[in-house]
C-alpha cells in the first residue's frame, strides 16, 4: 500500500461523491500507512459506522481497480493523528502522572488549564464569598467544606475557579491527584465503561482522586445510571476525606431531574454562588484580560465596554477582542471613538434589547394584555402567567436585582419576584406551551 | 507514515477569489485562526449569498495546504444525522460548522455543540462558526451554549458594494474567458436580485447562452436571456 495510491483513491472517490458526502464522511477521516496496511482513521463511533456501511466497499475496489490489492490492506477504526494532537502531546498540561504508575493507581489525566489561577481571577463583590472559600478548600484539600458546591449563571466564572483550585492544590501538593472534567465527560466515561465491561476499573479511577471536580453538574439531570453510580463516588470520596468540588447554574435544590438524595448531600459542605459582576468587577475583568493578551486597554475605553455588555464574562471578552482584532489589523491606537466605531454592530444589537420596560411591553403585547395589566394587583391567570414570565425574563436577560424587578412590577416585594422565577422555571419543564412562549419571548428580545 | 495528501476542498473556494470588500479584518482573522495563531472561535452572521460558505470552505482549504486536518459541516446536512457525528472532532485541527441558524432545538444537537467547544477549547483546536443570524436569534434553549458562541470575536459579513459585487462577477466571467462589462454588470444589479449567489446564477445562465448563440454578453442579449427563462 502506497500514499500514492491512497491519493489516486481518493481523487476517484471526489468524482464520485456529492460535495456533502465528502464533507460529511471522507474529509473527516485521517489515513496513515502501517507496515503496509491502510488506516483509515475517523474521529467517532457513528462516522466509521457511516463509512463502513456506505463506503468502505467502494473504497476497496477503487482500490483493487486502481492497482490489485488486497482488501484486507485496507482497515478502518476510530482514531486521530491531528497536528494538534500531536503538539498537545508535547505539553506538560495534561499530565499523566507518572509517578501513580509505581503506585499502581491508574493512570490519569488532570485536564488542568493552567492559565486559570487565583491570581488572574478578578474579585468583586459578586464573587468574594465563592472565591474565599476556594482559597480556603486548596489549602486544606478533603478538610475545609466538602464537598465544595459553587452556582451561578453562564459565563461568571464558575469553571476558572475550578481550575484555580485544582492548580493551587497542585502548587501546594505536586503529588496530588487532581481530576478536573466536565460533567458529560463523566457520563461519558461510564457509559463507554459499561460498553467495554470496565465498570470496575472507571468506579477505581474516580475513587482513587484526592479531588474530583466537576463542572456543570446540572447535565446530569436526568440520567439515572450516572447519578447513582457518581452518588456512590461522591460518598466514597467524602468518606476518604477526598475532596470534592462541583459547579452548577442553579442552586442544588432547582435541579430538576436530579435525585433528592444527591441534592442533600452537595449541600453537605459549601454552597456558595456566583453573581453576575457589577461594573467595577466587569471593567477590572477587562483590565485583566487585555493584560493576558499584552494589551493596554485605556480605562474609558474598559468602561465604555463594561457598562455596554453586562450578561456575562465571555461575552465581555469577546467584545473586548472583537476591540483588539481591529486595532491589530488597522495598527490604529485603542481610543473610545475607536472602541464605539469597532463595536458597532454589536452595540446596536445589544440596544435593541433588554430594558423591563422592553419586557415588559413586549410580554404585554405577546399575550394581547395591557402593560398596566403586568402592573396592576390583578391576580387572574390570564395575567398572572404573562406577569411571571416577564419577571423571569427579566431576571434572565437584565442585571437587576429581585427587588429591583419586584419593584419594576407594580412595587412587588422580592419574594414575589423570585416566586415568579421559580414557577416559570418549573413550568418550562413541565408544560411545552410554557416552554415555548418563554422561548419565543427571549428570541424576540435578543435579536 | 503520515499520508500527505487529503481530499482537497473546492478549488474555487480560497481567500482569494473571495472579494472581501470591507470584510478584509474578517478575512484577516479566519486567515490567522486557520495557522492556530489567532482567536480560537470566531462566529459570522450575514443574509444569503454574502460568502460565509466560500469562507469556511475557504479556511479549510487552507488549512489543508497547511497540512492541518479540517472539516466543514453544514447543519443543512448535520442535521438529519445523530449529534454523535461531531464526537471526536476535536483531534483534528479547525472545525467549521456552517448554517447553525438550522441548529435543531431538540436531540441533543445544542448540548452536542456546547460540548464540542468545551472540547476544542481544552485542546485548544479553532473553531468557526456561521449562521443566517446573530446569536441572539438562534433559536436556542440552552443558556450555556448562548454564552460560549459569543465568546470569540462575532462578526457580521457586510454587504459588497455594487461596484465589488461587479468585480466578483467580472473574475468569474473572466475565469469562463467570458468578458462581461460595466455596463451589462450594473444592468444586472438594477434589474435582478442583488445577493451574489443569484448573481452567480445569472451568470451560469448567461454564460451557457452565450456559448450556445456565439453571442458577445450585450445588454440586448442579456435581456432577451434572461427574459426567457
Amino acid at each position: 500500500m502506497s500514499a500514492t495510491l491512497w491519493s489516486r483513491c481518493l481523487e476517484k472517490l471526489e468524482t464520485e461523491l456529492s460535495e456533502q458526502q465528502l464533507n460529511t464522511w471522507i474529509r473527516p477521516l485521517q489515513a496513515r500507512v502501517e507496515n503496509g496496511t491502510l488506516k483509515l482513521l475517523a474521529p467517532n463511533e457513528y462516522v466509521l459506522d457511516w463509512v463502513r456501511k456506505h463506503l468502505f466497499e467502494r473504497i476497496n475496489q477503487v482500490l483493487k481497480q486502481l492497482q490489485d490489492v488486497d482488501a484486507q490492506e485496507v482497515m478502518i477504526e476510530v482514531g486521530s493523528h491531528s497536528f494538534s494532537a500531536q503538539q498537545q502531546q508535547k505539553i506538560p498540561v495534561s499530565n499523566l502522572m507518572e509517578a501513580d504508575v509505581e503506585a499502581n493507581l491508574p493512570k490519569i489525566s488532570n485536564n488542568l488549564n493552567p492559565n486559570f489561577t487565583f491570581k488572574n481571577y478578578v474579585e468583586g463583590k459578586s464573587n468574594q464569598l465563592a472565591r474565599a472559600a476556594s482559597m480556603q478548600v486548596s489549602e486544606n484539600i478533603g478538610l475545609a467544606y466538602n464537598p465544595l458546591f459553587i452556582y451561578g449563571g453562564v459565563g461568571l466564572g464558575k469553571t476558572h475557579l475550578m481550575h484555580a483550585i485544582g492548580n493551587a492544590m497542585l502548587d501546594k501538593k505536586p503529588n496530588a491527584r487532581i481530576v478536573y472534567l466536565h460533567s458529560e465527560k463523566f457520563v461519558g466515561d461510564m457509559v463507554r465503561a459499561l460498553q467495554h465491561n470496565a465498570i470496575n476499573e472507571f468506579k477505581r479511577l474516580y475513587r482513587s482522586v484526592d479531588g474530583l471536580l466537576i463542572d456543570d453538574i446540572q447535565f446530569f439531570a436526568g440520567k439515572e445510571r450516572s447519578q447513582e453510580e457518581f452518588f456512590h463516588t461522591f460518598n466514597a470520596l467524602l468518606e476518604g476525606q477526598q475532596q470534592v468540588i462541583l459547579t452548577c447554574d442553579r442552586f442544588p435544590k432547582e435541579i430538576n431531574g436530579l435525585e433528592e438524595r444527591l441534592k442533600s448531600r452537595f449541600g453537605w459542605g459549601l454552597t456558595v454562588a456566583i453573581e453576575p459582576p457589577e461594573l467595577e468587577t466587569r471593567v477590572a475583568i477587562l483590565q485583566s484580560k487585555a493584560e493576558q493578551a499584552g494589551v493596554s486597554l485605556p480605562s474609558e475605553v474598559a468602561f465604555f465596554i463594561a457598562k455596554r455588555i453586562r450578561s456575562n464574562v465571555r461575552e465581555l471578552e469577546g467584545a473586548m477582542r472583537r476591540v483588539i482584532a481591529n486595532s491589530h489589523f488597522t495598527g490604529h491606537p485603542i481610543t473610545l471613538d475607536f472602541a464605539r466605531e469597532a463595536l458597532r454592530d454589536l452595540l446596536a444589537l445589544h440596544d435593541k434589547l433588554v430594558t423591563i420596560e422592553n419586557i415588559q411591553k413586549t410580554v404585554a403585547d405577546y399575550y394581547k394584555i395591557r402593560v398596566a395589566d403586568l402592573l396592576s394587583t390583578r391576580r387572574s391567570r390570564s395575567v398572572t402567567r404573562p406577569r411571571q414570565i416577564a419577571m423571569a425574563l427579566a431576571k434572565e436577560l437584565t442585571n437587576h436585582s429581585l427587588p429591583e424587578i419586584g419593584d419594576a412590577f407594580g412595587g412587588r416585594d422580592h419574594t414575589t419576584a423570585l416566586h415568579a422565577c421559580r414557577k416559570v422555571n418549573e413550568l418550562r419543564e413541565a408544560d411545552i406551551k410554557v416552554s415555548e412562549d418563554y422561548n419565543n419571548l427571549q428570541r424576540i428580545l435578543s435579536s | 507514515m503520515q499520508l500527505p495528501l487529503a481530499i482537497e476542498f473546492p478549488e474555487s473556494a480560497t481567500f482569494d477569489s473571495f472579494q472581501a470588500g470591507s470584510n478584509r479584518l474578517l478575512v484577516e482573522l479566519i486567515k490567522k485562526t486557520v495557522s492556530n495563531s489567532g482567536e480560537l472561535q470566531l462566529y459570522i452572521w450575514s443574509a444569503t449569498g454574502m460568502g460565509k460558505t466560500h469562507l469556511l470552505q475557504a479556511a479549510c482549504r487552507a488549512a489543508s495546504e497547511q497540512g492541518r486536518k479540517a472539516c466543514y459541516l453544514p447543519f443543512s446536512v448535520m442535521s438529519q444525522h445523530s449529534p454523535q457525528l461531531l464526537e471526536g472532532l476535536e483531534t483534528l485541527d479547525l472545525i467549521t460548522i456552517d448554517d447553525l441558524d438550522q441548529i435543531v432545538p431538540v436531540d441533543g444537537w445544542q448540548q452536542a455543540v456546547f460540548s464540542l467547544i468545551n472540547r476544542c477549547r481544552a485542546g485548544a483546536v479553532p473553531i468557526v462558526f456561521a449562521a443566517r443570524c446573530n446569536i441572539g436569534e438562534l433559536s436556542l434553549n440552552l443558556a450555556d451554549l448562548r454564552s460560549r458562541l459569543a465568546w470569540g470575536p462575532l462578526f457580521e459579513i457586510k454587504a459588497l458594494s455594487d461596484l465589488d459585487k461587479i468585480k466578483v462577477l467580472q473574475a468569474r466571467a473572466r475565469q469562463r474567458s467570458l468578458e462581461l462589462s460595466n455596463e451589462v454588470g450594473q444592468y444586472l444589479l438594477s434589474h435582478y436580485p442583488r445577493d451574489m449567489c443569484q448573481l452567480c446564477d445569472l451568470l451560469d445562465t448567461l454564460d451557457k447562452a452565450s456559448l450556445a448563440a456565439q453571442r458577445r454578453l450585450t445588454i440586448p442579449f442579456v435581456k432577451t436571456v434572461l427574459e426567457s427563462r
